[in-house]
């Protein structure tokens, strides 16, 4: 399976050995960790903004050990961004809208069979609507392909 | 200008310039180097599942 991460998961990485077990618990156990750009790009305006270097160097640690894959610059993440924007209209953090677009848009390229987690510590995340699941589905993109869950650290826990 | 050979970047570390080549996107391994990239295909199949629902949603914001 997949498990694209949310920029707020490397953060609690950092002060809950819980959560940094669990992430090596899912990269042992043979599943690919992705970060999308914009969360390397929120961790780093947030260590930067606030001078907290240590916390990430720490997330630099942590990357290093579980190697996660990078998505670069996806075409359909702009598509899904304006889909994800117009579909669930409550004041859901913008920047997380981002990471989902880019999770959304990865994970429907590819028809092959694997499970795709969003894993977030953001309860509010937890009840967003996606525009291409669920019963009020609007698009196509995921016909035929695993679809994008939402997941906090105790959903993922129970895929184990 | 030319289509750029989106595959031809394969393998190869993810720079400047590599990027300019993966048009559509991609995937970057920890060490820099690019695993997957997107093809013009599969941006096209994913754009075209969007496309009815994409003229609805710019209609809607007229």
């Amino acid at each position: 399976m997949r498990v694209f991460l949310d920029a707020d998961v490397l953060f609690d990485s950092v002060n809950d050995p819980r959560t940094s077990t669990l992430l090596r618990r899912i990269k042992n156990a043979g599943h690919e960790i992705i970060l999308p750009f914009s969360v390397l790009g929120e961790i780093m305006l947030i260590c930067i903004s606030e001078d907290r270097e240590d916390d990430l160097l720490c997330i630099r640690n942590i990357c290093s050990e579980l190697k996660p894959f990078f998505i670069v610059s996806l075409d359909q993440s702009a598509i899904c961004n304006l889909c994800l924007k117009d579909f669930d209209k409550r004041s859901f953090n913008r920047t997380d809208k981002d990471h989902l677009a880019h999770a959304m848009a990865y994970s429907s390229a590819y028809g092959d069979g694997k499970e795709n987690y969003f894993l977030t510590t953001d309860l509010y995340l937890l009840d967003m609507m996606l525009p291409c699941v669920g019963r009020h589905r609007k698009c196509g993109l995921f016909n035929n392909k695993t679809v994008l869950k939402i997941v906090d650290k105790d959903g993922i826990r129970k895929l184990f | 200008m030319d289509k750029p050979d989106t595959m031809s970047v394969l393998g190869k570390k993810y720079t400047r310039e590599t990027a300019r080549k993966m048009p559509y996107g991609g995937l970057v391994n920890s060490e820099g180097i690019i695993v997957e990239v997107i093809s013009e295909d599969q941006a096209k199949a994913q754009f075209n599942a969007c496309k009815e629902h994409l003229k609805e949603l710019l209609a809607d914001m007229d």
